[in-house]
């Protein structure tokens, strides 16, 4: 059941995007994010388009998997396209701020579909290394990122078997009506709650009994190269930044 | 009532690159009123035949008959509950299922989904302890508290409770204290015995599976190896697929080759004395 949830997960394959430095992606990532909420112009949304298409295909990660993606928030859409429905705002602004959305879903999703975890925490602790000057703990937001990360695919798991021992027991979470459903969530979250806890207690344990210490240097595993492609990408993401934001400040 | 497997394949993950065949052509049949022991090292998909059987993951391809009902991935079963209410199945680990306030309360809730009336609800709790070696005073306590050995007998209590027709334990003696075993070989055996059910036992403890089964199913790699009489199945070379012999049949053996005398043939009966004095020192 909760094998559907695609928002997050790793897609073990070999691409170009896949090779790309986790801190190229993240700096891609935001200067998309704001240059899709800043314009409404229709020849900066094709580009965009192209942009994103272009990416998604140099990533070799199957189109139904981002189809998936976006078919896990088709309640939001809808609940958002109603509201503007009801508001009247006019048809074309709601069809881009639906489409924004789709974007932003379609291009996070590259870089959790192409990039573990581990790699994802790697490029926040060197996005924010700056901070540093100012005093805020950059090591100790990266271990509490990296551990949360972590613990996504474990919770599912835990979810998973607790579904088929509760459904085993009687609880039919597929066949039954809404009532049923939400009276039926309580035997799934309560043990979720409480082994939740229970295993972030062993592994806090864990790491304690090995002597973990937040302060120290760390190094990395796999050494993270800034390669062509990386300089390339951020480059033209940041070109077209500069463009849009020139059209709507000045 | 009898469960069989008819080519039965599973495919994990279909479709993602992480896809890979936990089961394939799995061929058995559990008999009414038997014990069978499925054994293999982790990772032969021991978890997924018996999840299988329950119906809550479905076949890939072939199906499998429960009874009268059979599962299979083109046909819907129309009341789920019906097939689950016939086959009793604990988890290995059973805390993961708890989540009432007190265990009297968890054992009724199987109960309660399963439409019984509220007057043999009452009886079948307490009864469903006894049968586990629980006494009445444990009813009240938060099942959070319980040791994992006390948890695992509460949750095969709360499956005993609506007396299921097929019952499945997975990896029921880990975690248990000897008595504890005891008692729980003296269940199993009740079971079988008195009330003629289908017992199915994933376990990698030989040594109890040599002393109350009937029917071994060795797996390895997601195929069958081996299956037949426990004693043909124990006899063979069972280090290859990561499975222990009972410590009978390995003294047994080693008695046969040491000496090359059949232990039924001995002139003295001090010699096996010594035997069996020196492999115990």
């Amino acid at each position: 059941m909760l094998n559907k949830v695609m928002i997050g997960r790793y897609y073990p394959i070999d691409s170009f995007v896949h090779k790309m430095n986790p801190l190229a992606k993240i700096i891609c990532i935001l200067l998309f994010v704001v240059m899709i909420f800043l314009t409404y112009d229709f020849r900066f949304n094709i580009i965009i388009s192209i942009l994103l298409l272009l990416m998604l295909s140099n990533t070799k990660v199957p189109f139904n998997v981002y189809l998936k993606t976006v078919l896990s928030i088709k309640w939001l859409l809808l609940f958002i396209f109603l509201i503007n429905l009801i508001l009247g705002t006019s048809l074309q602004i709601t069809i881009i701020t639906i489409m924004r959305l789709i974007y932003v879903v379609l291009y996070t999703s590259i870089l959790t579909l192409t990039t573990p975890p581990t790699e994802i925490t790697y490029g926040l602790e060197k996005l924010f290394l700056p901070l540093r000057i100012i005093g805020i703990p950059v090591n100790k937001m990266a271990l509490s990122i990296s551990l949360a990360l972590r613990f996504i695919p474990t919770i599912i798991d835990q979810g998973n078997k607790i579904i088929k021992s509760q459904a085993s027991r009687g609880i039919d979470y597929n066949h039954c009506n809404l009532k049923g459903k939400i009276l039926s969530l309580k035997s799934l979250i309560i043990p979720m709650f409480v082994l939740s806890f229970k295993k972030a207690d062993d592994l806090a344990d864990a790491m304690e009994v090995r002597l973990y210490n937040v302060n120290s240097k760390r190094v990395n595993f796999r050494q993270n190269r800034w390669g062509f492609y990386d300089t390339f990408l951020v480059l033209m993401h940041l070109s077209l930044f500069v463009l849009i934001v020139r059209e709507v400040f000045l | 009532m009898e469960v069989k497997f008819n080519h039965v394949y599973y495919v994990a993950n279909e479709k993602t690159p992480l896809s890979h065949l936990v089961l394939g052509d799995i061929n058995i049949t559990f008999k009414e009123g038997t014990i069978n022991g499925i054994i293999g090292r982790s990772g032969s998909g021991k978890t997924t035949l018996i999840e299988l059987i329950n119906a809550l993951i479905l076949p890939t391809k072939g199906n499998i008959s429960v009874g009268s009902k059979v599962i299979s991935k083109t046909r819907k079963i129309k009341n789920i509950n019906n097939l689950r209410y016939q086959i009793g199945l604990v988890f290995q680990f059973p805390e993961e299922q708890f989540f009432c306030k007190t265990v009297k309360e968890e054992i009724e809730f199987g109960m309660k989904y399963f439409k019984k009336s509220v007057k043999s609800i009452e009886k079948h709790v307490s009864d469903a302890l006894l049968m586990v070696g629980l006494d009445d005073s444990y009813l009240n306590r938060n099942p959070y508290t319980l040791s994992s050995g006390e948890m695992r007998k509460v949750a095969i209590a709360s499956i005993l409770a609506f007396n299921p027709k097929i019952v499945i334990l997975d990896e029921p003696t880990v975690g248990l204290d000897n008595k504890s075993k005891e008692n729980l070989i003296k269940i199993i055996r009740l079971l079988k015995k008195r009330y003629n059910k289908t017992v199915i036992i994933v376990s990698n403890d030989t040594d109890m599976l040599l002393e109350i089964s009937d029917h071994i199913v060795l797996l390895d790699k997601g195929k069958i190896v081996l299956e037949g009489d426990k004693y043909d199945v124990f006899k063979q070379d069972l280090e290859q697929y990561g499975v222990k012999k009972p410590k009978i049949i390995e003294f047994e053996q080693m008695v046969l080759k040491e000496k090359n005398i059949k232990i039924g043939y001995r002139d003295d009966i001090n010699d096996l004395m010594k035997d069996v004095y020196r492999y115990v020192k």
